[in-house]
């Protein structure tokens, strides 16, 4: 029973002491502050397309060019790409060529893509406010001559997509 | 008999004792001053950073850095233990959401950066730049080890959310040493979230606090916020 008590005081004792470890040291302690990170944006607008000349009548041996500025209003430098893409009625007169999969060779194409008046369809623009943050593209519509009669009166859309991504 | 001559002997050294109490011995005082007792000093000291505190703006994924905060166990005459933590993370939208925020599908949650943002650190113990011999890596939920640490000498970053544990009793700063804490950051382009368009963290802002703790050998160890 003695040993008993002796370890119970003991284990007291030990008790207090860790207690008393925690209380009353020196110490000194300094913060940095204020440490923060931002991520940029990285955002294109279009502006509005607008063709040279009407395109509501076109015939064949026509070609028709469509500007449409792109503007970088984010605040990191990107590269973009143009695509373009061609569909309507006006896309698939010839029914046999078409249901072969084959582009009817008298269909309208993008004959040209330029930017800045360079044919390139790669190009990069500067953060918002930089030197070369909006480009002028353009793109041409070339009517084939060999075009026929069966065309006469159908309509297409030419789809213009910008890829913008970070330099 | 016997005992009333004990009783009058006992007596008599006693008035023999009250009569020298009262009498003018000759004495002399001497006094031992200057014993001084003084506490020691712990002091600790967060030198001029580079580029600690970050205020790194603009980013975008495939982005890294490195900054480096030295501390100093100052004009201390005792050793110290160090503690570090990370703390009060805070993150925000930047601002309104962006067009290509919103087209990946974001909403105002108060922040994502914490999703792609990671971070690693270490303590440089000589100083020199690199993570070598005697540095200790400070790892995610608090862990710690001294070279070549968990990974062989290589980091695994995490997110901040995941540092924020703090680490304890790191090593013992002596009187006047000096140590680098380093907190290297990355944003990758490989992006951790799949469901997610990267694109949710622009604009968004991440912010954190770097606490650091010198107590004395033996104290209970951790930083108080």
């Amino acid at each position: 029973m003695k040993r008993i008590l002796l370890s119970l005081s003991v284990i007291a004792a030990v008790a207090i002491g860790a207690v008393g470890a925690t209380r009353a040291y020196f110490s000194d302690t300094e913060t940095s502050t204020g440490n923060t990170f931002t991520a940029g944006t990285l955002d294109i607008t279009l502006g509005t397309a607008t063709y040279t000349t009407d395109v509501t009548n076109m015939k064949p041996g026509d070609v028709k060019t469509l500007t449409l500025n792109v503007n970088n209003v984010g605040s990191l430098p990107l590269n973009y790409t143009v695509s373009t893409a061609l569909s309507g009625a006006i896309m698939s007169v010839d029914e046999d060529l078409a249901t072969s999969g084959l582009q009817n060779p008298n269909a309208p194409v993008v004959s040209a893509v330029r930017v800045d008046g360079v044919a390139t369809t790669t190009e990069a623009l500067s953060a918002v406010g930089g030197t070369d943050a909006s480009d002028a593209g353009e793109v041409d519509i070339t009517f084939p001559a060999g075009a026929g009669n069966g065309y006469q009166g159908l309509s297409g859309n030419l789809g213009v997509t910008f890829d913008a991504v970070q330099q | 008999m016997k005992r009333i001559i004990l009783s009058l002997s006992v007596i008599a050294a006693v008035a023999i004792g009250a009569v020298g109490a009262t009498r003018a011995y000759f004495s002399d005082t001497e006094t031992s001053t200057g014993n001084t007792f003084s506490a020691g000093k712990l002091d600790l000291v967060l030198g001029a950073g580079n580029p600690i505190p970050f205020s790194v703006a603009n980013l975008y994924p495939g982005q890294s850095g490195t900054g480096k905060v030295t501390l100093t166990n100052a004009t201390g005459s005792l050793n110290g233990d160090l503690d570090v933590k990370i703390a009060n993370m805070v993150q925000s939208e930047g601002g309104p959401l962006t067009d290509p925020e919103i087209k990946a599908g974001d909403y105002d949650n108060g922040g994502d950066l914490d999703l792609s943002f990671v971070i690693a650190a270490y303590l440089d113990v000589n100083r020199n730049g690199v993570f070598d011999a005697g540095d200790y890596q400070l790892a995610y939920g608090g862990q710690k080890a001294i070279y070549p640490g968990f990974w062989g000498g290589d980091f695994h970053y995490t997110s901040v959310s995941n540092m924020l544990t703090g680490w304890n009793d790191i090593m013992t700063m002596t009187a006047d040493q000096s140590v680098d804490l380093v907190v290297m950051w990355q944003l990758p382009t490989a992006w951790t979230y799949p469901a997610y368009n990267q694109n949710i963290i622009q604009t968004d802002t991440l912010g954190f606090d770097v606490l650091t703790s010198l107590e004395q050998v033996g104290g209970s160890g951790g930083v108080t916020e």
